[in-house]
């Protein structure tokens, strides 16, 4: 008597993930393998089949280059934040300070800044005549870090400035499902700071960096708009998607691209689910 | 640690000052402000009104499937919430483009951004909703209503929804945050006559004066903070599972 019911309730949903999800990725992968560009909304199956999209990526040095870059960004991306939000998340686990929900509010904000706003607010701070070249220069009397925003650094900055939350709220609360009794029985069979740190609490989360490391690098990998911005001379992903989509009219390209991409973020994303998945300590 | 942290923390300060930096630009005079509503004021209508219809719809779609999902598991329903979170951590570039590609006849139409919109916003509708299914026993409030004679309508509307309350106003401020600020999606789809504001901030740091986009970006900062805010008030850090896209 219910599954009808059931089903109804589900249905919206169902719909909304195939009709915009499954089936247009399906539809891009076909565009993808076909030989010549086609326009879009041409009928497809007119030409063969061809991966000449995929090994045009892997064997033009430019997109081969732009795909090597994302992936290194949001690697270090991943890497670098995930290094600067252990501290703070601990504390707002474990500590307890004044403003303490104030700083958790400042530390979120920009969760969902969009990118190109992001990229501005980098250009603004260390954009040619930034914020901090300018203060730089007037403490002594040479623009430091001029115009690094549209070098690695600033993308760096970029990036790592909108994976914070990300990567500070997803560490905060697996910290706080860690047993810290673990902790303090390590502590009275003697176990020194960094031994504790090592083999009782590292050991402990490495779920929750694993799964940290898959959202912000898949995050990372899929933003577009602080790359848009301030991308001058270096070549990403999506940027390249974008200019082979609206600039060279290179369709089939342009969805080998988004297909390389998509696979990626697949890949990562349950390849350290998975690999967490096994490790997961029943207790934690 | 602490050190850490701390440093973190004046780093984190340094760059957020951005934003006072960009505000006092337009603190000098308004009439930027002005000129911004004139000229993108259509799209910062068409951004609230895209985020409303998308909280709305989200709601339709994310409530009765996160509470069948939640509370009446079945074969593959696991695999299907995935399927449902998925959206997140695929490049929304990608999505765009595959849109596009699927459904070239609509391109153009404004509901082309509408549903780019809603991929990236039911995944945190559902989350709220069936983490919040989860944390309490919600089978037993059922099988009291039940015992009481109340049928399956009745036990929704009188017994869920209330219980889902403060998760379906968490997560609109959530899903209205992120279609507010989206930009990854919307900016392929977007048509020349209906531009979302993110789309139009783009356009002005582009091809527009310092002040000018200074001052439409402290426009945008002046919308989704107060939400921000608000969503971290409500929801506090339960919202740590209910990770996002940017």
């Amino acid at each position: 008597m219910k599954r009808p019911i059931l089903l109804i309730m589900i249905l919206p949903a169902l719909a909304l993930i195939f009709s915009l999800l499954v089936w247009p990725l399906a539809l891009l992968f076909v565009s993808s393998v076909q030989s010549t560009g086609n326009a879009i909304g041409a009928a497809p199956g007119r030409a063969g089949l061809s991966l000449s999209n995929y090994v045009e990526i892997l064997t033009d040095p430019w997109y081969f280059g732009a795909l090597v870059n994302s992936l290194w960004l949001s690697f270090s991306v991943a890497a670098l934040s995930i290094l600067l939000c252990l501290g703070p998340a601990w504390l707002l686990v474990r500590g307890d300070f004044p403003g303490k929900s104030w700083i958790r509010a400042l530390f979120t904000l920009p969760m969902s800044f969009s990118g190109v706003i992001v990229g501005f607010l980098v250009v603004i701070m260390l954009g040619r005549i930034g914020f901090i070249p300018q203060f730089m220069e007037s403490l002594t009397g040479r623009a430091f870090l001029s115009g690094s925003a549209y070098q690695f650094t600033g993308l760096l900055v970029a990036y790592i400035y909108f994976e914070v939350p990300r990567a500070l709220l997803t560490l905060e609360s697996s910290l706080k499902k860690f047993d810290f009794q673990l902790e303090t029985a390590a502590r009275s069979l003697g176990a020194g700071r960094w031994q504790r740190f090592f083999w009782v609490v590292l050991p402990n989360l490495w779920p929750a960096l694993l799964s940290t490391f898959s959202l912000t690098f898949c995050v990372s990998l899929g933003s577009f708009g602080v790359a848009l911005i301030i991308s001058k001379r270096f070549a990403l992903m999506p940027v390249e998607i974008f200019q082979q989509f609206t600039g060279f009219l290179n369709t089939g390209l342009a969805s080998a691209m988004c297909i390389v991409l998509v696979a990626i973020a697949f890949t990562v994303n349950y390849g350290l689910r998975m690999l967490s998945g096994r490790r997961e300590v029943p207790s934690a | 640690m602490v050190v850490l942290g701390s440093f973190v923390n004046t780093s984190y300060l340094g760059i957020s000052s951005e934003q006072w930096v960009s505000g006092s630009e337009g603190l000098i005079s308004f009439k930027w402000f002005g000129y911004v509503f004139d000229l993108y004021g259509s799209h910062m209508l068409f951004s609230l009104r895209l985020a409303l219809l998308s909280v709305i719809l989200c709601l339709a779609i994310g409530v009765p499937g996160g509470y069948v999902l939640a509370c009446r598991p079945f074969r593959g329903s696991r695999a299907l919430e995935e399927l449902f979170m998925l959206p997140l951590s695929i490049p929304g570039i990608a999505v765009a483009l595959a849109l596009i590609n699927a459904y070239s006849v609509i391109r153009g139409k404004w509901w082309l951004v509408l549903c780019g919109h809603l991929l990236y916003t039911v995944p945190f509708m559902l989350r709220v909703v069936t983490n919040t299914l989860r944390s309490f026993d919600i089978q037993r409030y059922e099988v009291a209503a039940r015992s009481l004679g109340a049928g399956f309508f009745k036990r929704f509307v009188l017994v869920i929804l209330p219980n889902l309350r403060h998760a379906m106003i968490v997560g609109s401020l959530l899903v209205f945050a992120v279609s507010w600020g989206e930009f990854n999606v919307s900016f392929l789809l977007n048509t020349p006559l209906h531009q979302t504001y993110p789309a139009a901030l783009f356009a002005t740091y582009t091809s527009n004066s310092f002040q000018v986009s200074s001052a439409a970006t402290t426009l945008f900062l002046m919308v989704i903070i107060p939400v921000l805010l608000l969503i971290q008030r409500l929801g506090g850090s339960e919202l740590a599972r209910v990770e996002q896209g940017a």
